[in-house]
């Protein structure tokens, strides 16, 4: 019987192999991204999937979370006479990283599932083979589009939430602090710098590219039928999120280290 | 057991020489030789497990031997890259066992994912002809807007072969055609693989297990036995085999 070290050995052994294989999938999409023809219909296809048809659960996700942010936050400020600055924390906290990490977060289970949960059902069904034997090139028909869409469409998407975050904190404030729209505005307008909002759109970007890449390579390496799509989507969500993490620690440590893109 | 002589007339198209392949070191294949002639029928028939399948995808190069020579219309496809693989597909296509048509395509779109990746430029109009006149080809004019989903099995075996033959293929692979098909839908599928050799000249190569069928349209049929071609021949050269693998695989008691 395997013991603990045993598991946690082979666990980490198969999460380094699919580490491998994402970025193999991910130098094979880049350099066709750059080559050859671009399938701009299913990119839009695709963006109007992950963008469009996620926005209004994007929105609710901001809408909440700015508000929620007020309520946990404005109260304590208040009992130090700083309730007038709690429109700096919520929109800072937004935009620099609650917006993207939580956007990315819900795009991965959301989007990143079905993106796995669809590829993978077209590996078990022999679709992925059909296509490459008539001649088609599976990652530049389905990696490529999904990729790009997720790429350009997730800043997009966190633009929405940020903006209503903002609104549904300013909302809040008024009504628990007694702050004013024209205050929590001014405040938000004089915090709020391109680089803060340049920061989170570069890590959605990034985040967007993770989700559409792992979830790819999580589809095409589906075996074992319809167990195995079901699994191909849970790992797949489960990678994005880790990785979504990690890539939000070192691009924010980069900014503040060596942009000067965002400050304290 | 030797080619027919009509066959031996002809130019071999497909040939395998000492193919190996295994998966996680379980050896699938031990040396698979065997031709192919112009214009026949070879059915690869053998017990389950036996790499059948594996022989069809290593031939269209979507998995590749571990050893050995494949030559498809005189070219070795085991080094190619994917690039030269394409010009080899453009020779032979596939229908796969669950006939694998794209879900999100209309019937029609499917017939002509082929040509639309291969033939770019072609007029939509031709497109539009060629997918009639190839879903005429297998009994099913004017369903080009019908989803896969609304069709029956027997109707997505026909639609798989229309798309394969949209390029017009010298050899076509059929993986288990008429596997979970009902009679009248098994002599109608075996019916249309003697129909296009007869009327397009495709040479095939049929894997099944469904023992009747291979009778009713092999020119020659090979048994894969442990990793091995066994014996080719036709049917009646294998009824008459004495050989004690073959006679138990006719007799059933070999695990099919």
């Amino acid at each position: 019987m395997k013991g603990l070290c045993g598991v946690m050995r082979e666990t980490m052994e198969s999460q380094i192999n699919h580490l491998g294989g994402v970025w193999l999938l991910t130098t094979a999409a880049l350099r066709r991204l750059f080559t050859g023809r671009f399938e701009f219909r299913i990119y839009v296809y695709e963006l109007e999937r992950i963008g469009w048809e996620s926005l209004g659960v994007v929105g609710l996700l901001g809408l909440f979370t700015g508000m929620v942010l007020v309520v946990q936050t404005g109260l304590t400020m208040k009992r130090f006479g700083a309730e007038g600055y709690v429109s700096d924390m919520v929109a800072l906290a937004m935009v620099r990283e609650l917006g993207p990490v939580l956007a990315g977060f819900l795009v991965a289970g959301r989007i990143g599932s079905g993106i796995a949960a669809e590829i993978g059902s077209m590996a078990i069904s022999e679709q992925i083979d059909a296509m490459r034997a008539l001649g088609a090139d599976p990652i530049r028909k389905l990696v490529i589009p999904k990729f790009a869409a997720a790429v350009t469409g997730l800043p997009l998407l966190t633009a929405v939430a940020n903006l209503i975050g903002i609104l549904g904190g300013m909302v809040m404030a008024g009504m628990v602090l007694n702050v004013t729209t024209a205050h929590f505005m001014n405040r938000v307008l004089m915090r709020v710098t391109v680089g803060d909002y340049a920061s989170g759109v570069i890590k959605t970007a990034a985040f967007g590219g993770i989700i559409a890449l792992v979830a790819c390579y999580h589809g095409l390496q589906t075996t074992g039928g319809t167990t195995g799509v079901g699994r191909s989507a849970t790992q797949s969500v489960v990678l994005s999120c880790v990785l979504i993490l990690m890539a939000d620690l070192l691009l924010t440590s980069l900014f503040f280290a060596v942009g000067g893109l965002v400050t304290v | 057991m030797t080619p027919p002589a009509s066959a031996k007339e002809r130019a071999i198209v497909l040939e395998m020489r000492g193919v190996r392949k295994s998966f996680g070191g379980t050896p699938v294949h031990d040396g698979v030789d065997f031709s192919v002639f112009e214009g026949e029928i070879l059915t690869l028939v053998g017990g389950s497990g036996q790499g059948k399948t594996v022989l069809l995808k290593e031939i269209i190069g979507l998995m590749r031997p571990d050893e050995g020579e494949i030559r498809v219309l005189g070219r070795e496809v085991t080094r190619m890259g994917e690039e030269e693989l394409q010009d080899v597909r453009l020779n032979v296509s596939i229908v796969f066992q669950g006939s694998a048509l794209f879900d999100s395509l209309c019937v029609g779109e499917n017939v002509a994912y082929g040509l639309r990746e291969r033939r770019r430029g072609l007029p939509e109009s031709e497109v539009d002809r060629i997918v009639a006149e190839k879903l005429a080809l297998v009994d099913l004019p004017g369903i080009e807007d019908q989803m896969p989903a609304s069709l029956s099995g027997g109707m997505k075996k026909r639609v798989a072969i229309a798309r394969a033959l949209a390029l017009e293929p010298r050899i076509l692979l059929y993986d288990e055609p008429t596997t979970g098909l009902d009679p009248a839908n098994v002599h109608r599928i075996s019916a249309l693989i003697v129909r296009m050799r007869d009327r397009v000249g495709v040479t095939s190569v049929v894997v099944t297990h469904d023992m009747p069928a291979a009778k009713a349209i092999s020119d020659r049929l090979a048994l894969l036995d442990r990793g091995r071609i066994l014996c080719t021949g036709t049917w009646e050269e294998m009824d008459s085999s004495s050989h004690p693998r073959v006679r138990s695989f006719l007799e059933g008691e070999l695990e099919a």
